[in-house]
């Protein structure tokens, strides 16, 4: 009996037909409430699984961790000490700087719009590193914005559904943000790149990369609000003789275990 | 209720996977677990319920992961179509376990090809945004495929332990009083 006339080939062919519908209504927007049902329904299995097995784990990586968490609590310890004298300095300058714009007369700045969302979904493995969040159009969310957790951006969102979307991480090697030292003019580009790190690309060779510096979004997209923690500059890795300086960048964010965010509205 | 059974199967799958092996570092097998089962029962019953694990759980995991309909759902089911189809018709041997690795390759290879190639078309075609790059699959393959074939049998074993409880269990029913 030729192929097409068997019981597996009407199965198999059932299959595609369905598939191919289903990716177009998906493109046209039209699956987007079976989708917020299979998004949403594992959420309380996820919730239970997780209720039991991290407090074994976190025990269990706690033991494994003790002598880096003593050194890291030093080490913040030091930090602490060192911000709050800065904190001290910069508190004063905040006084004095709001009482000359009162004298001048000039108008507050309105600080940017927060929205809070749930991570619904989140990549495990670096195969897309994406993020799918529980706001969509319906919160004000436009392609481009933001997402900051723990108080650094951790990605872009590149997609806008109803009522979710898909952020980027900023670790994904597609994935691009312009960048600057805080404090100078020192401008470049934070790429990701393959291995879960992030890199400060495209620095001009004049300038000076101090280990340490804190990169912030520079706003030179319209869509990204500027001065955004991104992370810290680490080693330079880039040769003199390459045409721009590049640096790795280290940040405290644990991309994988993300799941609450903000995002930020310009 | 048959049908119940296997959605609840697969809802505990993807709360296993991204419950415990993510946190865990084993976050390859999240989409490899239906995979796992897909093959499993491909190869092992004479039935078509394969394609059913492999519709709703590759539909459920193209949702999870924010990938466009068919990412996983065709990679399942080719696997599955062909694991059935090869077995069944060309070598249907009794020691079904023997074949079960090499099954297993072939249908993480092909998972990660078509992965790669589905998304860069639709990509190409400005359907979706970003394809899945082929060089990261490329890196972390061997990842995928060892750990798949360290958890194929656990998951055999899980399999053929749930059906022989469950054909127990429909001989001998509960009977109250």
């Amino acid at each position: 009996m030729r192929f097409i006339y068997t019981r597996a080939f009407a199965i198999l062919f059932v299959c595609l037909v369905v598939l191919v519908m289903g990716l177009f209504l998906q493109v046209k927007g039209y699956l987007e409430p079976v989708q917020y049902v299979l998004l949403h329904s594992p959420q309380p299995v996820i919730r239970i699984v997780k209720g039991v097995t991290d407090p074994v784990q976190n025990f269990f990586g706690n033991l494994f961790t003790v002598r880096k968490i003593v050194s890291d609590n030093t080490r913040l310890t030091a930090q602490v000490a060192e911000l709050q004298t800065k904190v001290a300095g910069f508190d004063a300058l905040k006084s004095e700087n709001e009482a000359f714009k009162k004298e001048l007369g000039f108008v507050q700045a309105s600080p940017p719009g927060l929205q809070p969302c749930t991570v619904l979904s989140s990549d495990p493995e670096n195969l897309t590193d994406t993020l799918v969040l529980n706001c969509g159009k319906d919160k004000g969310i436009t392609e481009g914005q933001a997402v900051i957790a723990q108080g650094y951006l951790v990605a872009k969102i590149i997609f806008v559904n109803q009522s979710t979307s898909t952020a980027l991480l900023i670790i994904n090697s597609q994935s691009t943000v312009d960048a600057r030292i805080s404090g100078t003019d020192t401008e470049g580009v934070v790429k990701g790149s393959f291995g879960s790190g992030v890199l400060l690309d495209l620095v001009s060779q004049n300038a000076d990369l101090k280990k340490g510096s804190l990169i912030v979004t520079a706003g030179i997209n319209s869509s990204i609000t500027p001065n955004i923690p991104i992370g810290q500059v680490g080693d330079t890795i880039s040769k003199p003789n390459e045409l721009f300086k590049r640096a790795s960048i280290a940040t405290p964010v644990r991309f994988h275990e993300i799941y609450y965010v903000f995002v930020a509205k310009r | 209720m048959r049908f119940i059974a296997y959605i609840i199967i697969i809802l505990l799958f993807i709360g296993i996977g991204f419950g415990v092996m993510a946190p865990l570092g084993l976050g390859w097998l999240v989409p490899g677990l239906p995979l796992l089962v897909v093959v499993c029962v491909a190869m092992e019953y004479d039935s078509w319920d394969y394609v059913f694990f492999a519709l709703v759980g590759g539909v459920w995991m193209d949702t999870m992961y924010a990938l466009p309909i068919g990412s996983f759902t065709a990679a399942y089911l080719l696997g599955g179509f062909l694991s059935y189809t090869v077995f069944h018709s060309l070598l249907w041997i009794e020691a079904n376990w023997k074949y079960y690795l090499a099954f297993v390759l072939g249908a993480d290879i092909l998972l990660l090809v078509w992965l790669w190639a589905y998304t860069s078309i639709l990509s190409r075609l400005q359907w979706i945004v970003l394809p899945i790059s082929g060089a990261e699959l490329l890196r972390h393959s061997w990842q995928i495929i060892i750990i798949h074939l360290i958890f194929a049998f656990p998951v055999y074993g899980v399999i053929n332990a749930a059906v022989g409880r469950w054909k127990n269990l429909r001989r001998q029913p509960l009977q109250l009083l």
